[in-house]
């Protein structure tokens, strides 16, 4: 079921007769509710009234509404016309009846173009305003950060004891959450917009990845967990964009830490799937997705409900990204999972053919 | 001593860069908006011009293309440190000649440090 149903369908679902036979149903149109009986659940999938009202939208923008409306005024015009043209009217009636309901489905469809138009609009309005807000909240995190590292390094003074050391580590450690968060915000926005842009330069994943690495090693001391990864000698460059593939890496290995228990390991691979394509694979041992939430992992701001009650942090806007950063730069994202045990997610970009060469 | 023009129209960035950067032994001349800077690199003539994009008065942009068409101070080196990614600003500011993109937010002081001094070593 898509929409949740309100108080009100509940009771007519409750007192609704059972009826099989849909004629019956169609017959009982008028006197009480067409979508009652057994049939309502179906019916609450395209559930027209209530779509609207999640939108927002009022039923003469709601274009949902207004096809269904169109769709048995069409029908209820072709039965109506042959019944009154073969019986009651004459030539000159007809014309005049059949201009009238012209017109009115004309104006129904020019409602609907309306209704597009405004839902085409409020997407629009929320892109633009995320960008607008994630803009606006760069430029007091580079004065945090900055100021913050300034005083962090300053060392003449009252000396500042243990305990303002770690309130300032970590006023310093939530501006960069906050700005990972505005960034991320950012390529959403810009998703969305279509304005990415993504460069096809050599992107050395062996080099990233150690880096990243490096990077996550206080995080995965500090939950216990291990990270193994084989840097290989010389691997060669993958094609795509080095700083977005360092966002997809770094989203990676902070979810396989995140949601690994304590005492687990963490295993990160770099192999060729074939002579064109690399393959960069990270393996945790943690919860695992379960089935039912597998496949909407890398939906936008989708948590999966073991996320939720872990209290982990986390936007929900992680995998979309970086799903949707690898297929732009030409490769692949997906994962495979045992709940309970262990999950891998795994990328693929083409390898890096230098254009000199060829 | 290595001169730097920074135009920027944040204090904050203003007094935390500015002063770690003569921490570190630069000249720092501070200009708030793009007229001023501009200005600053005409009569200063420093080895390095810092640039925001969003500026009053004249944007980082324009005060870059002002920089290459005049012939005095054609050759400065100029690097853009900004919040603002849009890539037409990248691009234009690239095909300016602008030695680096820099934003603010993926920065720490010492890494801006680093990244100036590689570009001013080379």
């Amino acid at each position: 079921m898509i929409s949740a149903p309100s108080t009100d369908w509940k009771i007519l679902d409750a007192s609704a007769p059972r009826v099989h036979n849909g004629l019956r149903q169609l017959g009982g149109w008028g006197r009480k509710p067409w979508y009652t009986g057994t049939m309502a659940n179906s019916f609450h999938r395209i559930n027209v009234v209530v779509e609207c009202r999640e939108a927002r939208l009022s039923l003469w923008s709601c274009p949902p509404f207004l096809f269904v409306t169109m769709g048995f005024l069409d029908i209820s015009a072709m039965i109506g016309f042959y019944l009154l043209a073969n019986r009651l009217l004459d030539e000159r009636q007809v014309i005049l009846l059949i201009t009238a309901v012209a017109v009115l489905i004309f104006v129904i469809g020019n409602f609907i173009i309306h209704g597009f138009n405004q839902i085409a609009e409020a997407n629009r309005i929320k892109t633009e305003f995320i960008a607008i807000v994630s803009h606006q909240l760069r430029s007091p995190l580079s004065v945090f950060k900055w100021v913050l590292d300034v005083v962090m390094r300053t060392k003449g003074g009252a000396p500042r004891d243990s305990t303002t050391e770690s309130y300032l580590a970590m006023l310093w450690e939530n501006s960069e959450k906050m700005i990972q968060l505005v960034n991320m915000l950012l390529e959403v926005s810009r998703l969305e917009a279509g304005r990415l842009v993504v460069r096809a330069e050599p992107v050395r994943l062996d080099l990233l990845t150690d880096e990243a690495v490096r990077a996550y090693a206080a995080y995965a001391h500090a939950s216990n967990v291990a990270i193994h990864y084989p840097s290989p000698p010389h691997f060669p460059p993958a094609r795509g964009d080095k700083e977005k593939m360092k966002m997809v890496i770094q989203n990676l290995i902070d979810n396989a830490i995140r949601y690994s228990k304590s005492g687990g390991d963490v295993a990160i691979a770099l192999a060729f799937r074939d002579p064109h394509t690399i393959e960069w694979t990270i393996r945790d041992s943690g919860i695992g997705i379960a089935p039912e939430h597998q496949h909407r992992i890398f939906q936008k701001f989708y948590r999966a409900q073991a996320a939720v009650q872990r209290q982990t942090q986390g936007s929900g806007l992680g995998l979309y990204i970086a799903r949707s950063l690898v297929v732009a730069q030409g490769g692949n994202m997906g994962f495979e999972s045992f709940p309970g045990r262990r999950t891998t997610f795994w990328f693929t970009l083409p390898v890096f053919v230098s254009s000199a060469n060829t | 001593m290595t001169k730097i023009v920074f135009i920027e129209d944040e204090l904050a960035l203003q007094k935390s860069l500015g002063d770690f950067l003569r921490s570190q032994g630069y000249e720092v001349y501070s200009a708030l908006n793009g007229e001023e800077g501009l200005a600053m690199v005409r009569a200063y003539h420093p080895d390095l011009v810092l640039l925001d994009i969003i500026l009053p008065r004249m944007d980082g942009i324009e005060v870059l293309r002002a920089i290459r068409n005049d012939p005095a101070i054609q050759s400065t080196a100029v690097v853009m440190l900004t919040n603002s990614e849009s890539n037409d600003a990248v691009q234009e500011s690239v095909a300016l000649g602008a030695k680096a993109y820099l934003t603010k937010t993926s920065y720490t002081l010492d890494e801006v440090s680093e990244k100036l001094k590689s570009i001013l070593g080379s």
